[in-house]
């Protein structure tokens, strides 16, 4: 780093030099990820078989939907809403969001009687959960990428688990299956894994990034304002 | 250096026409920001190279994530949560390094020591009890330092505080009130011996 230039035009050129996204382009970039993360989705979820249930009454997946899109908008306000201030919302208050979320919703579904289920279907279910969330957190990751000064872990974690937990709203649109085990298998796990997922993602992408060289403390001009100081002092 | 209201909005007025691709904005923004971000990082290292190099990668950094910026939102908490980022991730790569490169920068700096008669006592009295208060806020846990710094050295409100180091404002306040407790006990410690 050259010190002998001012400080003032050192920021400007090199701001100048690299040139950064603009919140237009930010804004243009999130609806075309948006849009691929939607049709993704929907593909998988016409893949596999669309609003048609398989075995439980059509009834319970759109009530167990209902209430599980609810709690997954407010989990969404939650990590994507930041309110008036470009700071993330308290970590801690996201930490609790991300690890009540599993079980908040293995409570929801156990409440519901969707018909017997199969280690098959569990299987399923935890692939399309998973294949659903992977391309918006994806996204996520993208569009806030090094930009996160306080709690990046967190937020990719709490990202993570809400992706998840939108997945599953279409989940239990195409398979309203419940029972105990099964939503500790198929819902819980999932929401867990991608919680883990996003948080260690979130650790590598989210953060600002690592300056490109330690500043040291510069002994000779260091020394020599500091000598200036002290000769300020005793005069 | 604190912000006036004026300057404060004139900073976040700056900072939403950078977001939005004014690129003359950023002079603007360095210009009301870089004065209180210098003496930030001037108090925490001592050194001013080190604080010119850690408010310009503090800088880049609102430059690089100006994307991700609210409208509307203040700038002050945003770009202090960034700057304690990259001072902590600074402190983390120096921590092993050495000082002084050299035995002459070694040498140099034992030979700066002032002659103590040449002070005025009052002066020396004000250093001393600055040390002592320094003294204690070093031995004070980092998270109660971090939150007194920002509120009376920067001159950041207890809820912007509270958004820079990622907690309640309640948190700050308790943080806060534990360091005026320590310095008082510190302070009515070294001033008893003199009143007796």
């Amino acid at each position: 780093m050259n010190i002998s230039v001012p400080l003032r035009e050192r920021v400007l050129s090199a701001a100048a030099a690299a040139p950064s996204l603009t919140r237009r382009q930010g804004r243009r970039l999130a609806g075309v990820l948006v849009a691929l993360s939607g049709a993704i989705a929907f593909a998988l979820f016409a893949a596999a078989g669309g609003l048609a249930p398989a075995r439980a009454p059509a009834l319970v997946g759109g009530r167990l939907a209902e209430g599980w899109g609810l709690a997954a908008a407010a989990f969404a306000y939650l990590v994507l809403g930041r309110g008036r201030s470009t700071v993330v919302r308290s970590p801690q208050l996201l930490e609790a969001a991300t690890w009540a979320s599993p079980v908040v919703v293995w409570l929801w579904v156990v409440r519901f009687d969707g018909g017997e289920a199969s280690l098959r279907d569990a299987v399923t279910t935890v692939a399309l959960t998973l294949g659903m969330a992977a391309t918006p957190l994806a996204s996520f990751l993208v569009l806030r990428r090094g930009a996160e000064p306080q709690c990046p872990r967190t937020l990719g974690a709490a990202a993570g688990a809400m992706c998840g937990a939108c997945a599953q709203v279409a989940v239990f649109l195409c398979r309203p299956v419940t029972g105990i085990a099964f939503a500790g298998v198929a819902h819980v796990l999932p929401l867990v894994v991608l919680a883990i997922a996003g948080g260690m993602a979130g650790d590598r992408l989210l953060g600002l990034p690592a300056g490109t060289q330690s500043p040291r403390i510069s002994p000779s001009r260091g020394l020599a304002e500091r000598s200036e100081d002290q000769e300020g002092l005793a005069a | 250096m604190r912000l006036q209201d004026a300057e404060r909005r004139a900073l976040n007025v700056a900072m939403d026409r950078y977001a939005d691709g004014e690129d003359a904005a950023f002079a603007e923004v360095y210009d009301l920001l870089s004065p209180m971000l210098l003496g930030f990082f001037a108090r925490q290292t001592g050194d001013r190279v080190c604080a010119e190099d850690l408010a310009q990668q503090t800088l880049l950094q609102m430059h690089a994530a100006r994307r991700n910026y609210v409208t509307g939102s203040d700038v002050v908490p945003w770009a202090f949560a960034i700057g304690r980022n990259v001072l902590i991730d600074t402190r983390r790569r120096t921590r092993k390094e050495v000082l002084f490169q050299t035995a002459e920068d070694d040498a140099a700096a034992r030979d700066l020591g002032v002659d103590r008669s040449s002070i005025p006592d009052d002066l020396a009295e004000s250093h001393e009890m600055a040390g002592i208060v320094d003294a204690e806020l070093g031995r004070l846990p980092v998270a109660q330092r971090a939150a007194y710094d920002l509120v009376r050295r920067e001159g950041l409100s207890v809820a912007e505080t509270a958004e820079v180091l990622g907690t309640t404002p309640t948190a700050v306040k308790l943080r806060v009130h534990r360091v005026y407790e320590a310095l008082r006990a510190v302070l009515g410690r070294e001033e008893k011996p003199a009143t007796l």
